[in-house]
């Protein structure tokens, strides 16, 4: 009865076989990634593992394994289509064939992987964050800031050795009107684990010296494949979001904005375009002073035209004016001249009536007309006598008549 | 320290107003030549604030050169 027993080689030739038959396709799996490493061969071993949504306790976990040939191909396609490195802590859809080896043991051998189901899981993550800061009243802040008129004080952001620092620095200083700007790293690490940590204590530094800076600037240098998980954190973007600057990102990645760029105060794709847009702030306020300045000098000198012309407009009316006042004066000569004569005729007459009054009251008073109304004179010695006092008796007295003389003596 | 942003957008606004009391013809012709030469001055100002460190940024220049504190 009793059994033979197998050899425990015999017994997993047995489940290898088992499994062979019983699962002989090819299947889509939903897992998480742990523990993915890579060795010089170019093979990849990783885990996969599967948390209760609720407890978040591991209820699943199989060990999966890409070869080399599949992997060179994978993780460059994965990481340019998701801007996520392929590593531990995302989300996948992976097409597996079950595998077990008498040796190794339960294995999941991968095949191919769809990027758009963990870019579904990350956007779900970063609308989440969003919703949250939303929900904080934080997310546009940063937007609300406005950008100085003259960004030129700069404080960067990046890594000192990435490429991306050195285009923008270079495409600033190379500014084509030779606008000033003053750039200061603050260096942080741009990918791996860290990033967002690292970051964190940049914006700190900058934080503790914000009155000598503009604008805040986010870079990183332009490869495609890259490792952006580090910009879709809570903190990091919280943080963003209400910092006192302005914050440009350029990140350098094609695919849809990160949690830092949606709550920056502006997203563009590239460090070069992060300068191009420093300068043109810098174009937008030297054409609105060249336009005042051009301003002042046509107001200028339209004002003194106007001046000159209303100069020469005044000089013009010179001639007919004096003429009309000349005119007008000779006319008013002329009037004086006839008052004058009308004045002195009228005058005349009336003193030479007056005179013909006097004439005639004189003529009136004189002595022939006394002497021919029966008065007389009575001279003594050639004088009138007027008072009988004057006489003594023997003075010879001469009577004047009208007509004739009379001699007499005064008794 | 105050924000040179400010200042050259002071600056600005005082040339915007300039160039209205010109506009208006409300400027006395006696003082034109004064306000020609002060639109020059802020001009000159705000150009130097365009394509020149100003103070303040001389020093973060040097400060960068010796190490902190």
């Amino acid at each position: 009865m009793s059994q033979e027993a197998l050899s425990l080689f015999d017994l997993n030739a047995l489940v290898r076989r088992s499994i062979e038959q019983c699962l002989p396709h090819e299947y889509w799996v939903q897992a998480e990634l742990s523990d993915v490493r890579s060795n010089t061969t170019g093979h990849c071993y990783l885990e996969f593992i599967q948390k209760d949504a609720r407890s978040n306790n591991l209820i699943a976990k199989a060990r999966g394994t890409i070869w080399n040939n599949i992997y060179r191909m994978l993780k460059p396609y994965f990481e340019e289509s998701t801007g996520q490195m392929f590593t531990s802590g995302i989300k996948v859809l992976v097409k597996v064939t079950v595998q077990f080896h008498e040796l190794y043991g339960f294995s999941l051998t991968i095949l191919d992987i769809d990027p758009t189901y963990t870019l579904g899981d990350m956007a779900r993550r970063r609308r989440e964050i969003l919703l949250q800061l939303e929900e904080e009243g934080v997310l546009t802040l940063n937007k609300e800031l406005e950008l100085p008129l003259l960004p030129q004080r700069i404080a960067v952001i990046s890594s000192a050795s990435a490429a991306g620092y050195g285009d923008f620095c270079h495409q600033l200083q190379h500014n084509l009107r030779g606008f000033f700007f003053y750039t200061e790293l603050f260096p942080a690490l741009m990918q791996g684990n860290q990033v967002e940590e690292s970051v964190l204590a940049a914006l700190d530094a900058v934080n503790s010296r914000i009155e000598e800076f503009d604008v805040v600037v986010i870079i990183r240098g332009g490869g495609a494949t890259s490792d952006l998980s580090g910009f879709d954190t809570y903190l990091l973007a919280a943080s963003c979001a209400q910092f006192p600057l302005p914050i440009i990102t350029g990140i350098g990645h094609e695919r849809d904005d990160t949690v830092l760029d949606s709550v920056a105060h502006t997203r563009v794709k590239t460090p070069t375009a992060a300068a191009e847009l420093l300068i043109g702030c810098m174009d937008e306020a030297a054409d609105r002073l060249e336009e005042l300045s051009e301003q002042v000098e046509t107001l200028a000198l339209a004002r003194l035209e106007r001046e000159h012309r209303r100069l020469s407009d005044l000089r013009a009316r010179i001639p007919s004016a004096a003429v009309r006042h000349l005119a007008s004066a000779r006319y008013a000569l002329l009037t004086a001249e006839k008052d004058i004569a009308r004045l002195s005729e009228l005058l005349l007459s009336r003193q030479r009536h007056r005179l013909e009054l006097l004439e005639q009251r004189i003529a009136d008073a004189s002595p022939e007309r006394l002497l021919l109304r029966g008065y007389s004179i009575t001279l003594k010695d050639g004088k009138a006598v007027t008072d009988f006092s004057q006489l003594q008796p023997g003075d010879e007295l001469t009577t004047r008549l009208y007509k004739g003389e009379v001699t007499s003596i005064v008794k | 320290m105050p924000a040179k942003k400010e200042t050259y957008s002071q600056a600005m606004e005082h040339l915007e107003s300039i160039v209205r009391q010109m506009d208006s013809a409300e400027l006395e012709i006696d003082a034109l030549s004064e306000k020609i030469k002060e639109a020059n001055e802020i001009i000159t100002f705000c150009k130097n604030k365009l394509t020149k460190a100003d103070e303040e940024v001389e020093k973060l220049l040097q400060g960068n050169k010796q190490p902190e504190e």
